[in-house]
């Protein structure tokens, strides 16, 4: 069996580090989905597995590459998959958006898919104080003009989720059950602590209100995923080497929140859900 | 030409998205009649895929997609200029952002966000006090751009509901005189509308206008009357903590139960209010007119059970005898 994932997340949400520290935990054969033999090519991540396995941050994926590369797959049962897995720069989903148009490959890339791996780097979203949760005691006199403003980050999210089920033709009058949505938040471990406890989808609920009861209106609930990822379980500079995480190697990082807020040291728990 | 090539502009059906008055003051639309090229040209020729949805207001091509998979529930704020109906637009979709839920529901998506934010995003913290936000132009439409919500409701349907955002002095004019050709709009949405909502602005009568306000708010509720056909209507106090006389106040309220008993009342405001020795929060005020707005209601009738008339012993089964 063949499964194509699409991975969507824009510029700085952690793909290439997810895909490196995925591959590592796949080849070390101890979670619940393993590598059975070898992927096709490793060049895509070649790059971003020299950089961690040197204790450096991975550079940033060309904006205009997209590379897929096949690896084989095996889980606890022995049934095989052969997993479709996408590396891209981020780049390419805000240019989508802001063109409000969207090309061919992509749309082929979203019909053939058979399931959406939305990764936010959760820290980065907060809702903006309103007068709801700091009340004026009187409201300013100016009036903007209608240019000057920034759409919220979780609305250009929710727009974006319905394009993909408009090109998809997934259709909205019930619960979607294919393909299924995953809700990755990223970088779990830039959260401040009081969060870092909580299960995932409630830090969704906190951080992206919107996106939390847009997914739930619209997936099934056995087709929705929210969990938590810290694929370094630290942050890694370009420049300077953490020798702690070349001496322990980067199988010895990153862990994957689980729905209860527990956290697993096997990555390779974010996918098997979706396959 | 008949359409704007902003493919986010409605013009002409709707108001020009740049604010002018008629298209032609626009440059985006005088650069197109000067035969400058726009990207949707470039991007058929690469195999783009468009969307049937802007983001901005939905205008009729917006509208079209959209019924196609229902009925909406079209919601009509009537109210003067300066009413408040842009700052009633900007709470509800404020906390919709907030809660992720429309009453009580889970938001289901909109095909109108940037229209939206365009609104809400001038009632929060973001490097300014919150403010009332921009007015909507007047110019040119001859129907109102909708603001759209869905969400999922108890059953697990989808409910769409279509928010219109409509300039005041529509219905200024649609007050005195609702034939008019600049009352267009207004008479578009007084005949599609599920639900009427009057806004009237608390400031205006308070103010030193107070008695032309109260004269204005007064021929509007009568219009909207005249025009109901049965449809719900809502009295909504816009700016509540503006204090209103007490004279004032009840010559309004009376005269709206004089023409529509069943009318029931609101109160909103950007900043907390007091009554009854209470102090109202925004939020909370939103919630109750939002769950009106949307809620299920009583359609005005009762369809009568058929009762069989056998006197086959068979068909009297289920029945009281």
């Amino acid at each position: 069996m063949t499964r194509r994932l699409l991975v969507l997340g824009e510029y700085d949400v952690g793909k290439s580090h997810f895909a490196a520290q995925l591959l590592g935990r796949l080849n070390q054969e101890q979670g619940v989905l393993r590598m059975e033999g070898a992927p096709e090519t490793l060049e895509p991540y070649e790059t971003a597995l020299a950089r961690i396995n040197s204790g450096k941050a991975a550079p940033h994926t060309s904006q205009d590459a997209y590379v897929e590369s096949c690896w084989p797959l095996v889980d606890r049962t022995g049934r095989k998959i052969d997993l479709q897995w996408p590396d891209y720069g981020g780049e390419q989903l805000r240019a989508i958006r802001d063109r409000r148009s969207m090309p061919a490959d992509w749309r082929n890339r979203i019909i053939a898919s058979g399931g959406w791996i939305v990764m936010l780097r959760i820290s980065h979203q907060q809702l903006s104080d309103d007068i709801f949760t700091r009340p004026l005691a009187v409201p300013g006199s100016d009036r903007q003009p209608p240019e000057s403003f920034e759409v919220s980050q979780q609305a250009q999210l929710v727009d974006f989720l319905q394009w993909l089920m408009f090109v998809r033709g997934s259709g909205t009058l019930t619960r979607v059950a294919t393909p299924p949505l995953m809700l990755l938040l990223s970088c779990w471990d830039e959260l401040p602590q009081a969060e870092q406890g909580l299960a995932p989808v409630n830090v969704l609920k906190g951080r992206m209100p919107m996106i939390a009861g847009f997914a739930e209106a619209n997936w099934e609930p056995s087709a929705l995923h929210v969990l938590g990822l810290s694929s370094l379980e630290r942050p890694l500079s370009e420049d300077a080497i953490d020798s702690e995480f070349v001496d322990r190697g980067p199988e010895a990082f990153g862990y994957v929140v689980l729905p209860d807020g527990r956290r697993d040291p096997d990555l390779t728990l974010a996918i098997a859900a979706m396959i | 030409m008949t359409s704007c090539p902003d493919p986010k502009c409605g013009a002409p059906t709707l108001t020009c998205r740049m604010g002018e008055a008629t298209p032609t003051d626009c440059p985006v639309w005088s650069a197109k009649k000067n035969g400058a090229k726009d990207d949707a040209s470039g991007d058929d020729a690469l195999g783009m895929v468009r969307l049937p949805w802007s983001g901005a207001a939905l205008g009729s091509a917006g509208l079209a997609f959209l019924t196609g998979r229902g009925d909406p529930c079209v919601v009509a704020l009537v109210g003067s200029h300066n009413a408040g109906k842009s700052t009633l637009l900007g709470l509800i979709y404020q906390q919709v952002g907030r809660s992720g839920a429309i009453a009580g529901s889970p938001f289901a998506g909109s095909y109108s966000l940037e229209g939206w934010e365009a609104i809400a995003h001038a009632l929060r913290w973001e490097g300014n006090v919150p403010r009332f936000p921009a007015h909507t132009t007047s110019g040119g439409g001859r129907a109102p751009g909708f603001l759209h919500l869905a969400r999922r409701d108890g059953e697990g349907a989808l409910v769409d509901v279509l928010f219109a955002d409509s300039p005041g002095e529509w219905f200024q004019r649609w007050a005195i005189e609702p034939g008019a050709a600049d009352a267009e709009g207004a008479r578009w949405l007084a005949e599609r509308a599920s639900v009427i909502v009057v806004v009237v602005d608390c400031d205006a009568l308070s103010g030193e206008k107070r008695g032309q306000a109260r004269s204005d708010t007064i021929q509007l509720l009568r219009r909207v009357a005249v025009g109901r056909c049965e449809r719900p209507v809502a009295l909504l106090w816009a700016k509540a903590d503006e204090v209103v006389s007490p004279a004032i106040r009840e010559a309004v309220r009376e005269a709206a139960r004089r023409v529509m008993p069943d009318i029931v009342e609101f109160e909103t405001s950007v900043v907390p209010f007091k009554r009854d020795d209470k102090t109202i929060e925004p939020g909370h005020a939103i919630a109750r007119v939002v769950d009106w707005m949307i809620g299920p209601r009583d359609r005005g009738f009762t369809l009568p059970s058929p009762s069989p008339h056998h006197s086959d012993p068979f068909f009297a089964i289920g029945n009281a005898i």
